[in-house]
């Protein structure tokens, strides 16, 4: 294990990153003000890696992963940099980032079922989208590839001509992931693939994400929000709170020894097999039209500092790699004179509560 | 009360463009029939039904003049008199049959939806019996039956017109209650313990009832319609009972070809036009209460150039 | 702690709860039965005041058709559910809504369970309303002291809000505060901090533990979520299939799991642990359709400690069969695939499964390279004798065995890994080897319902036909129509009735065994009534008009 691990991190430092974001932003217009649902995120994957996105709903998580696919609704902005093969798709032409998708890159939905066409059969969706960015294979390649895939997947080639509905939860999810990779994207996507499924089944699907840089030499994007599955199934993690990546880094150090306080209360609060006592974050998320000065954590914080109210914190190095922002870290010599008093928090009761 | 006011101004306030607009047009324009309705008696110079004022015969189908701002017919009755007269007769038509369908359809659908079995599969056949008939005929029958018992009066007419449009109201009803049915919260009144008439009253009704509105202001346009061409049959109300927009227009198509406009153009305006303002506010409140139609309002994002660090 | 007592305060019996399907609307008109889903199948369960039991199980396990069952919310098609004494089947529906006040319930997802058309206060004070609080201001009192119990405080803040603007745990708080104002004593949580974010579930769950000490409650915890029952729970139901197969004190249960469906479910919780391996032998496949469970113990096709004993199948030879094929490339399944032939007939559950169309020898050949890569699968130990069949083989499958919940250390397993002689009146009674109900009484062909149906229909449907002959001839000799009224209503009410006894027919007739042909008698019945009722209704239409005489002739010419 630790053997693994190590060549792993070699491997992570000696490989060009896949995909890489430098301060990426998306921001919707509202009638009250624009919400900053992402607000500055950077992160690298590296090929074959798994990067677990967790945090809170409302945090951004979900929009990070669909702006970097380019799948947002209209009224949305982003701005920023996504490098992937060389080229910033952020500023692509509409076509080039749609000829893009599905080939390079690949997205995993929530609910499988309302992704597939009901009246279409399951060869028929592999061909239709083989087809759109491999004109050239016939018919007979295309369901060899689309049988390896599914073979993968543990759907046998028998049900290669069924129709969605005759899949249970399970097999349809699989067959998402299935169709997601058939094209073999470098990067992929995974938007809580297994909230709706039983707790039996989630247990596959996260060992079938977790095969996936075995079989496929994919890197995941896996946005969820069960640190155990992150633990489970990811290399490394990203904390997100309130449209920002607060911690980041690989799983293990990052949950044994989180160094953002909302990381360590995220964990603190998770109910697990180990659990001996209830603990929960006071209050909620903020408003995103209009997010606190400073830290956007520190009215929750349990150890906010007076510089936390009034300055962003610095993204800094983590002690044993990765990155955080977050004044308890440092830097030591930015924090101005008497900033790292105690600070006076307003009490947050139930009316705050999420 | 207060709550009553912002749920009446709500349609304003959550509707921008062009749903706003309609909205507006449709109820000032609407808004104005119904005070002719109301203040009839003051607006109209002279009876609905009246030949002579002061002892002195009206010209008959004089043109428009200072007298009669819209001229005369030839039963010697005032235009512009009548075409006021036949805002209050249209709108106590329609407010009257608009009435009635909801006070029948409603109930109907919210417990036909709500207890489902026979009684709602042959309530529900019935209906789109009904429903499936060209409604104009239909409302032809009713009025034949029903002046028959009732004579021509205004009820009659908007019992006939309510027996068209109560289906709708039905239907709409009854299968929002279908579905609401299974919502979880009319389950929690269940484990609560409350009856099935607790549930309808308090807990489906006003989820379901939403739509009525919107149904209720587009038939009202519609039942305007229908109102006039029942008239323009000579089925209805008499003129000699009431001023009606249909009934006159049909005596002004013999006038048509005498050259004589202005006893056929009025009543044909006011119907154009009343229809109109209703159609507007219907469409309007759609666009409100409907949440598939309404477009949510998207503003410009300006993201700042970023900070220094 | 002064509770758990031992006193029981819901003592649940043989409780059954089946769903009829109903089938699409062809398979109606053919006859074809579309089965019955049994929710909750045989369940024996004793709440004892002051404790919280845990009703665990994936989706479609019946645990939450149990809790529901609890507040008579889904009916009992066999058993009882005895509160306090009172067998709530007994119970007239006034009486069983007056019961409701001392068994709440919790939703999963708080949104849903509010009205929206409701203020906070509204929909905590209706339920003091339906139990007959008239006064607007006690009921006030009431839900100020409830909603301050549940937290929400300042309540002057959430008295006039409305649920949408509510955040998911205080929308949860809400429910709770409607749960406890009528002063019950059992609540049943129906998976209560699913849908809530991580970060508030621990708090309310919280709550849940406060309100208990303080209120002295009873819960039953319905969940899927082992890590949460292993922290709330006194005892623990496993369920699977609409029956309980593992139950116990909840140490006992973590700390000893022994019905391997328990075992897989406690390591297939994903854990934040990130020393942790991940679990590589987990259950395969997903929960089966509830209309037709296994032979058997139901989870004997996912399990990985099941025996030749387990019950099974011609399901099991599909699975497996597919399962081989996806680890073979796609040449090797082409020529598999050509000597098995179609696998679709396997899906009928039977212990006789009959595979193979290019010859018995090479079907034969085929199922020994299966059972070469996995020899040691229970499936084969299942399987009494091949034999050749036509172009392939009958494979007859070993009776299965349905195991009964049984006594094995502190706790009672379904399993027939742990075998011991059922002690004590519990075990005997949730004995399910006893012998099958008597099957229903079929009656001699018709009965009598099926014949008045048709003979009133046809009537009806006919009956105005023949008054219109009469109509008919009365108009081609006198040249009026004059008694149109009648026939209109008459065409209208016959068709309407023949209609309502088509259709009952069509759902109801030919007695218990639902003859298809009562379908097509039905058939023609209904639709000589729609027949009927449009002829009427259009004739009041065409005819009304030239009766009157206010409309000229040129409408009835």
């Amino acid at each position: 294990m630790s053997i693994e691990m190590s060549n792993a991190m070699s491997l992570e430092m000696s490989r060009e990153p896949v995909i890489s974001a430098r301060d990426v932003r998306v921001w919707y217009g509202t009638t009250r003000g624009a919400i900053r649902a992402v607000d500055g995120v950077s992160f690298d994957l590296a090929p074959g890696e798994t990067l677990g996105l967790v945090g809170e709903s409302g945090c951004g998580k979900s929009t990070l992963g669909r702006g970097l696919m380019g799948l947002l609704p209209k009224g949305a902005k982003r701005d920023g940099e996504v490098w992937f093969e060389g080229k910033d798709i952020l500023s692509m032409r509409p076509k080039d980032s749609y000829r893009l998708r599905g080939s390079h890159l690949g997205m995993i939905f929530q609910e499988p079922l309302t992704r597939l066409n009901p009246l279409m059969r399951i060869s028929d969706h592999f061909q239709e989208s083989i087809k759109q960015h491999d004109p050239s294979l016939t018919k007979d390649e295309i369901k060899q590839r689309a049988l390896d895939a599914l073979r993968l997947m543990g759907i046998p080639p028998t049900r290669y001509r069924s129709y969605p509905h005759e899949f249970s939860g399970g097999m349809r999810q699989r067959l998402m992931i299935a169709m997601a990779l058939v094209l073999k994207p470098s990067f992929v996507v995974a938007d809580e693939p297994t909230t709706a499924l039983d707790v039996l089944v989630e247990a596959q699907i996260v060992q079938i994400l977790n095969d996936l840089r075995r079989n496929f030499n994919t890197s995941l994007l896996l946005i969820t929000h069960n640190v155990g599955i992150v633990a489970e199934a990811c290399d490394r993690v990203a904390v997100m709170y309130a449209g920002r990546i607060v911690e980041q880094g690989r799983v293990a150090d990052v949950f044994e020894n989180p160094q953002h306080p909302y990381t360590r209360e995220l964990l603190r609060s998770t109910i697990s097999l180990r659990t001996t006592g209830l603990n929960f974050i006071p209050g909620a998320p903020p408003d995103l039209v209009d997010p606190p000065d400073g830290c956007r954590f520190h009215p929750r914080c349990p150890e906010a500092m007076a510089v936390c109210a009034t300055r962003n914190p610095v993204n800094i190095e983590r002690p044993r790699g990765g990155r955080v922002e977050c004044w308890l870290v440092g830097p030591e010599d930015e924090i101005p004179p008497g900033g790292k008093q105690r600070l006076k928090q307003e009490e947050l009761t139930v009316a705050d509560e999420a | 009360m207060r709550k009553v006011l912002r749920a009446m101004a709500k349609p304003f306030t959550d509707t921008t463009g062009t749903a706003r607009w309609m909205l507006v047009a449709g109820i000032v324009i609407t808004a104005i029939f119904v005070i002719c309705a109301i203040f009839a008696p003051l607006l109209a110079p002279y009876g609905f039904a009246q030949a002579s004022a002061e002892g002195v015969r009206f010209p008959k189908a004089g043109p428009p003049s200072g007298d009669h701002l819209f001229g005369t017919d030839r039963l010697f009755f005032d235009v512009f008199s009548r075409t006021i007269w036949g805002a209050r007769t249209a709108i106590q038509v329609v407010l009257l049959s608009i009435l009635i369908c909801v006070v029948v359809g409603v109930p109907l659908g919210l417990v036909s939806g709500y207890y489902g079995g026979w009684f709602d599969r042959i309530l529900l056949l019935v209906m789109d019996a009904l429903f499936a008939f060209p409604s104009f005929l239909l409302a032809i029958v009713f009025s034949f039956l029903l002046t028959d018992i009732l004579g021509g009066s205004v009820l009659a007419v908007a019992l006939s017109l309510s027996a068209i449009y109560i289906p709708q109201y039905y239907r709409v009803v009854r299968n929002t209650t279908v579905s609401a049915k299974e919502a979880t919260y009319v389950e929690a009144a269940r484990a609560i313990g409350a009856s099935d008439f607790v549930i309808m009253r308090r807990y489906l009704f006003q989820n379901v009832v939403q739509s009525v509105p919107v149904i209720g202001t587009l038939n009202a346009a519609d039942a305007i319609l229908t109102l006039a061409g029942l008239g323009f049959l000579g089925l209805g109300i008499q003129s000699t009972d009431a001023a009606e927009w249909g009934h006159d227009l049909n005596r002004a198509l013999e006038d048509a070809g005498s050259g004589v406009w202005w006893t056929g153009l009025y009543p044909g305006l006011a119907i154009v036009l009343l229809v109109t303002g209703l159609t507007l506010v219907g469409e309007g409140l759609n666009e409100t209460i409907n949440p598939t139609l309404r477009v949510r309002r998207l503003l410009p994002v300006h993201m700042p150039a970023r900070e220094e660090r | 702690m002064a509770w758990p007592s031992t006193e029981p305060i819901v003592d649940i019996r043989d409780l059954s709860v089946h769903y009829g399907l109903r089938g699409g609307s062809l398979a109606r008109l053919i006859g074809s039965d579309a089965g019955t889903v049994k929710a909750v199948d045989g369940i024996n369960l004793t709440l004892r005041r002051g404790e919280v039991v845990g009703l665990v199980g994936e989706s479609g396990s019946g645990k939450s058709t149990l809790g529901r069952a609890l507040l008579g919310l889904a009916p009992a098609t066999e058993g009882s559910i005895e509160f306090e004494g009172q067998d709530l089947a007994d119970l007239s529906g006034r009486r069983l809504r007056a019961l409701r006040r001392d068994i709440q319930m919790v939703f999963q997802d708080p949104s849903a369970a509010l009205n929206p058309a409701m203020t906070v206060e509204e929909a905590v004070g209706d339920a003091l309303r339906v139990h007959g609080m008239r006064s607007a201001s006690e009921r006030r009192t009431k839900v100020i002291d409830a909603l301050e119990r549940v937290g929400l405080s300042p309540v002057e803040l959430f008295l006039e809000k409305y649920p949408r603007d509510l955040s998911g745990g205080q929308k949860q708080r809400v429910v709770l505060a409607r749960a406890i104002i009528t002063g019950p004593s059992v609540l049943v949580a129906d998976e209560p901090i699913s849908m809530l974010d991580m970060s508030v579930r621990a708090k309310i769950l919280q709550l849940m533990l406060d309100l208990k000490q303080d209120l002295g409650l009873t819960y039953v915890y319905i969940t899927h979520d082992l890590a949460s029952a292993k922290f709330f729970c006194d005892r623990i139901a496993i369920m699977y299939l609409g029956r309980v197969v593992e139950i116990g004190p909840t140490e006992e249960i973590f700390a000893n799991p022994r019905h391997p469906y328990t075992k897989a479910l406690l390591r297939a919780i994903p854990d934040p642990d990130p020393g942790r391996q991940l679990p590589r032998d987990l259950p395969r496949g997903e929960v089966p359709d509830a209309a037709s469970p296994p032979f058997g113990c139901a989870f004997h096709p996912r399990c990985n400690e099941a025996t030749p004993i387990c019950g099974w199948e011609s399901r099991d030879l599909r699975a497996l069969i597919e399962g081989h094929w996806t680890r073979r490339s796609a040449e090797e399944y082409a020529g598999e695939r050509s000597i098995v032939g179609d696998l679709d007939h396997l899906d009928k559950p039977t212990t006789g499964a009959t595979i193979g169309s290019a010859g018995s020898a090479e079907t034969r050949v085929f199922l020994d390279r299966v059972r070469a890569e996995k020899p040691d699968e229970p499936i084969w130990g299942g399987i009494d004798a091949i034999n050749d069949v036509g172009s392939g083989v009958r494979v007859q499958f070993r009776e299965g065995v349905d195991p009964a919940l049984r006594r094995a250390g502190e706790v009672q397993v379904a399993c027939v890994l742990y075998p011991d002689e059922p002690t004590g009146v519990e075990a005997a009674e949730s004995d399910r080897d006893r012998p099958p109900p008597p099957p229903e009484p079929v009656s001699a062909g018709i009965n009598r319902r099926t014949v008045g149906l048709t003979v009133v229909g046809l009537i009806a449907a006919l009956l105005p036909f023949v008054a219109f002959a009469g109509i008919t001839r009365e108009f081609v000799q006198n040249g009026v129509l004059t008694s149109y009224s009648r026939i209109n209503v008459l065409g209208i009410l016959g068709g309407v009735v023949a209609f309502g006894c088509g259709w009952a027919l069509l759902t109801k007739g030919g007695g218990a065994e639902r003859a298809p042909w009562w379908k097509a008698v039905g058939v023609v019945v209904a639709l000589l009534g729609v027949l009927q009722f449009l002829h009427g209704s259009s004739l009041l239409v065409a005819v009304s008009p030239c009766q009157s005489e206010r409309v000229d002739s040129t409408w009835c010419r």
